[in-house]
């Protein structure tokens, strides 16, 4: 039984690829594959779906029983109506044809235009009336099969219709706002704000501060900190729809949010008796949470439940929008995520799928019902993101032609994302290239808190005797995030923050700051004689203070640096063959870490020996309305419709893409696959496929041909022009990043200090990374005849 | 250039700025198994054998040697007659100064050496601990820590933990007194590292200040007394010695000699920050 993928724009922003199922599957009732929310305004056409250039574009077949791709251009495209679904029919027929239709009732009209290479199924009506369709995209081939791919379709007025970006950040998260109405501006939702609100409504003895949050961010206040809490007890009625049970009142919900400060003071045990706090969800940490259902216990693992708890905590802050915004609880909401790199094709969908299944259930809870609200899920890569968002916001910096490249390097708390976008000559980006590891801010962070410890438990004191190492394990990471412990780290972002401004102490001047107070001389020197009281001992003598320790005596800050820019060259170097080295012609710099100084400096060097001292590297400036941290918001918010769902694309390891032509023109890669040379492995983000795997011992020495749908990545084999074999990128894929220890130490790093298991040392770290090899750099061109001779 | 802290095995942390200073403190200890150094751009003491045992073989070599030939080296000499002329004008004009020198000088008779030691200054009178503690946490409504009421102790009674003395030899002539190898000597007695201490040494003629200079030390251990020599000779009838200025951050002590106290606080006259 066949199985088809045709590409879909939908709306002019998003590209999907359709899976076309036969419709002769016994079984079950075929489900709605995907929905879409389509803002109309009146007597205006509005694209639903588009093919373009359907002269060039193919029905790719992917199933190995011997069919063949079908190319449109020997097809005829047809509007029918099946009761109360549409449906658009695509006949092979052998020669290319167009019945152009419109369905009044319904304001559905099929057009095709020869001088745009477009065939439109749009939405036109002279008032809009929100409705939910459903719409089938049908192949019939000649042998009586039809294939379908089923969509629901969800009309809305555009200006009650909202585009919402969410950044699910590490260390901070974030959302932006759009009406889509004409000339709408890019507004920042205050989630504290709106969270103070609701708990005010239920307290109203209490007045509330933002101070009084742990996730409230100091001068930042568009900013949530990622500080949420999972309830450790439950019915085993709510275990069943765990955690989707939204509760009304906002400080009993399973997940919680938001924590306040004194909820985690030392003399309050109910919310540590009832909640287990979560900082960094997003890498999915290691960690299992001990659930109490009724009269057993349960051992529920974050990083197995990862989309769940995500996806839980994603629609509690819808669910904060839609209830505190009453335009927000009638029409459309598109809502975008901005997500990481390292998440794979499946974490991506995996998440999309948990979110459109539980949306309902959220919207019940707030008693709207789905018809009155349609809500479609897309993402975007983080980096994807800032590119756009810098683009818009300085575009004189960024003026690619057809065929350049800019290298986009978004290094945030617990992440570094990495992309490279190609430009066609219209100035659209798509994005070919996605990589990420988890390292980025929080290494610095820990290698900070590391070097005060080492100077404060070990050099100051003159012995070895005190082991960093265990006090970190006991008395921060198994603190369980006292208030000791957040002060401490806090203090330690703070010095991060300020770490150019603040002059360097030698060591025994150092050790000579003492806390301002009568009653005691506690001073940096004596802290090693009590290890219980290093942590708030440490922040009451070096809060408000304008000086910070020297850090050569340990060289770690330095080395976290040199880690991490280590990290970031050999992710992109493999790619970085000689023709896509010429093409990237701008590097852009973003995320908050990057304000680390010497991060930026390093990576900037290494980036000139790398690309060439040619290459233009921009960063966001701080202090202005478009920071490091939002400009990925204003950036999804930009429509660029060839950066979608995708997360990566294989590359030829020795070639790139030199020999995909259609890559580089930027015209066709989403329709055809991308041609991997004979003997060559084969590079996916952080993974890589060896040709000498068992697996694709069918394709030794052919060539093979890479297809991207929305839920895998196809390897095809084709023997005269019929698919021989196929087989799934993933199931052969070996993770990179999994054999270098280093990158593991790294991840671990990254979600200090939850984390429970033993951490290496910067130190380490930083030695094993110098046994690794290389990353390649450029040979210096040398000039060959005649030329060698000259000078310039 | 490599850095480097340096424990003697007192605890005294030492910043060391090159490989010629570490060289110098390492010549100056007995006891080498005590010592630790930690080298900049690592995370952990090393003992001296481990600390050898990470440098090149030349610079091992370049110890051992130190051990065995303390004398300093010569480059050796070329051997021409120039050399040798050059040696005897330098002998004959040696021998022309010594005996002038010789008829010329006076006559100096050696009489007893003498001791100075400084009276306790007024600015700084005897002061009750004890007593001093009681009254301050009764009016704070606090207890002290162990470490605050130490250092109080120190800074109220500074003299009989910090003594100065100053020892000269004297000789005695026709033209009058002479006071030469004068001998500062400063003992720390307070069980911290003082940073600073300057001492003011005068010589006296009939009641009248001849001439008057200060020493300065720094870094002032504990362990063991501090003792700094003053080349040269002075003439005068007599000598003393007083301590103008401590400074002490570790306990957070700064006495001047020429002040009744820093903040007005007769409790606590030389606490700063």
């Amino acid at each position: 039984m066949s199985l088809y993928y045709l590409p879909l724009l939908v709306r002019s922003d998003r590209y999907f690829i359709a899976k076309l199922d036969s419709d002769h599957l016994a079984g079950t009732e075929p489900a709605i594959d995907f929905n879409f929310v389509i803002p109309a305004e009146e007597r205006v056409h509005i694209p639903v779906f588009t093919l373009e250039d359907p002269s060039r574009a193919v029905l790719t077949q992917m199933a190995p029983d011997g069919q063949q791709d079908i190319p449109l251009s020997e097809c005829q495209f047809a509007l029918q109506r099946q009761g109360d679904d549409v449906v658009l029919l695509i006949t092979k027929t052998g020669n290319f044809s167009v019945e152009p239709a419109y369905d009044e009732a319904l304001g559905i009209r099929l057009d095709y235009s020869a001088d745009l290479k477009r065939i439109t199924l749009g939405y036109y009506r002279h008032t809009v009336e929100p409705r939910q369709l459903r719409i089938l995209v049908t192949l019939k081939t000649g042998d009586d099969q039809s294939y379908s791919a089923r969509f629901q379709v969800a009309v809305t007025k555009a200006r009650a219709t909202h585009r919402v970006v969410i950044d699910f950040g590490s260390e901070a998260s974030q959302v932006g706002i759009r009406n889509c109405g004409p000339q709408a501006a890019v507004l920042q939702y205050d989630i504290l704000e709106n969270i103070m609100s609701k708990v005010s409504l239920l307290d109203r003895s209490r007045h509330w501060r933002r101070d009084d949050f742990l996730n409230n961010e100091p001068g930042q206040p568009m900013l949530f900190r990622s500080f949420y809490a999972v309830k450790k007890s439950m019915t085993p009625a709510e275990r069943q729809n765990f955690p989707f049970n939204f509760h009304t009142d906002w400080r009993e919900d399973e997940v919680r949010l938001f924590i306040t400060r004194q909820e985690v003071a030392a003399t309050q045990a109910h919310f540590r008796d009832n909640y287990e706090i979560i900082p960094n969800l997003k890498l999915g940490i290691e960690k299992s949470l001990q659930l109490i259902i009724g009269n057993y216990t349960e051992d529920y693992s974050i990083r197995t439940h990862k989309k769940d708890l995500i996806s839980a905590i994603l629609l509690r802050l819808l669910r904060l929008m839609i209830s505190t915004r009453p335009d927000f609880q009638q029409g459309g909401l598109i809502v975008t995520l901005l997500v990481p790199n390292i998440y794979t094709q499946h974490d991506v969908f995996d998440l999309l799928h948990e979110l459109r299944q539980h949306t309902n259930t959220m919207l019940a809870s707030l008693h709207i019902l789905p018809q009155q609200l349609p809500v479609e899920y897309e993402t975007i890569s983080e980096s994807d993101a800032a590119f756009m968002g810098f683009q818009q916001t300085h575009p004189e910096h960024i003026q690619l032609s057809n065929g350049d490249m800019a290298l986009v390097i978004d290094c945030g708390k617990g992440t570094t994302d990495i992309s490279m976008v190609m430009a066609d000559d219209n100035e659209n980006y798509s994005s070919f290239f996605r990589t990420g590891f988890a390292g980025a801010g929080n290494v610095l962070s820990y290698s900070l808190v590391e070097d005060f410890l080492t100077l404060a438990l070990k050099a100051i004191p003159g012995s070895n005797k005190l082991s960093v190492k265990e006090f970190i394990g006991r008395h921060v990471q198994d603190q369980s995030l006292t208030v000791d412990v957040l002060g401490f780290l806090q203090l330690i972002e703070n010095i991060k923050k300020r770490y150019n401004q603040l002059p360097p102490l030698s060591l025994m001047t150092f050790a000579g700051l003492s806390e301002e107070s009568d009653s005691t001389e506690r001073t940096i020197g004596n802290l090693h004689r009590d290890l219980s009281t290093v942590l708030p001992y440490a922040e009451a003598i070096l809060r408000n203070r304008n000086v910070r320790w020297d850090d050569e005596v340990t060289g770690l800050v330095s080395k976290a640096t040199d880690c991490i820019v280590r990290s970031m060259i050999s992710s992109i170097s493999d790619v970085l063959t000689k023709d896509i080295r010429k093409r990237i012609k701008v590097v852009m710099l973003t995320g908050r870490a990057f304000y680390f100084d010497e991060l930026r400096v390093r990576l900037e060097t290494a980036l000139c020996q790398l690309l060439g001292n040619t290459v233009r590297i921009h960063t966001v400036a701080q202090g202005h309305a478009i920071n490091n941290k939002n400009v990925a918001i204003h950036g999804a918010f930009s429509g660029a419709y060839k950066i979608t769902d995708f997360t990566g694309i294989p590359v030829d390891k020795k070639e790139g893409l030199s020999r995909n032509n259609d890559v580089l023109n930027n015209n066709m890669f989403l329709y055809r696959g991308i041609k991997i040379q004979p003997g060559n492995d084969i590079l996916y983000n952080t993974s890589v496929v060896r040709r000498n795997n068992q697996q694709l011992k069918s394709f030794r020495n052919k060539t093979i041909d890479i297809y991207f749908t929305r839920d895998n990545i196809y390897l095809r084999l084709m023997e005269n022009q019929q698919v021989k074999d196929v087989r799934s990128l993933y199931s052969v894929l070996t993770g990179a990043a999994e054999v270098y220890s280093p990158i593991q130490d790294m991840k671990a790093i990254s979600m200090f200090p939850s984390y429970q298991g033993e951490l290496a040392s910067v130190h380490s770290i930083y030695q094993d990374m110098q046994r690794m090899p290389e990353p390649a750099m450029p040979a210096p061109a040398k000039r060959s005849g005649i030329l060698q001779f000259f000078q310039f | 250039m490599e850095k480097y802290l340096f424990n003697d095995g007192t605890n005294v942390i030492r910043e060391v700025q090159s490989r010629e200073a570490l060289n110098a403190l390492l010549a100056g200890v007995t006891d080498k198994e005590k010592v630790s150094i930690w080298i900049y751009n690592t995370h952990e003491w090393m003992s001296y054998a481990a600390f050898m045992g990470t440098q090149p073989a030349s610079e091992k070599n370049t110890e051992k040697q130190k051990k065995t030939d303390t004398s300093p080296v010569l480059k050796p000499a070329p051997r021409s007659l120039r050399w040798l002329r050059n040696a005897a004008f330098i002998f004959i004009a040696i021998a022309g100064i010594l005996l002038v020198y010789n008829f010329t000088r006076v006559k100096w008779t050696p009489l007893e050496p003498v001791t100075v030691v400084p009276s306790r200054p007024d600015n700084s009178p005897f002061v009750n601990i004890d007593s001093l503690v009681q009254v301050i946490e009764w009016t704070r409504g606090q207890k002290l820590d162990k470490v605050t009421r130490t250092n109080l102790g120190i800074r109220n009674n500074w003299p009989d933990q910090i003594l100065l003395k100053a020892q000269a030899s004297r000789d005695s002539s026709a033209a009058g007194t002479r006071f030469h190898d004068l001998l500062i000597t400063l003992d720390n007695a307070t069980g911290y590292q003082l940073d600073e201490v300057v001492a003011e040494w005068s010589v006296w003629k009939e009641q009248r200040l001849v001439s008057s200079d200060t020493i300065r030390f720094e870094k002032i251990n504990y362990t063991a007394p501090l003792q700094r020599s003053i080349v040269g000779e002075v003439r005068g009838d007599s000598l003393s010695v007083k301590v103008e200025r401590i400074r002490a951050r570790v306990f957070s002590f700064c006495y001047a000699a020429d002040k009744k106290s820093n903040s007005g606080n007769l409790t606590d006259r030389w606490f700063c920050r």
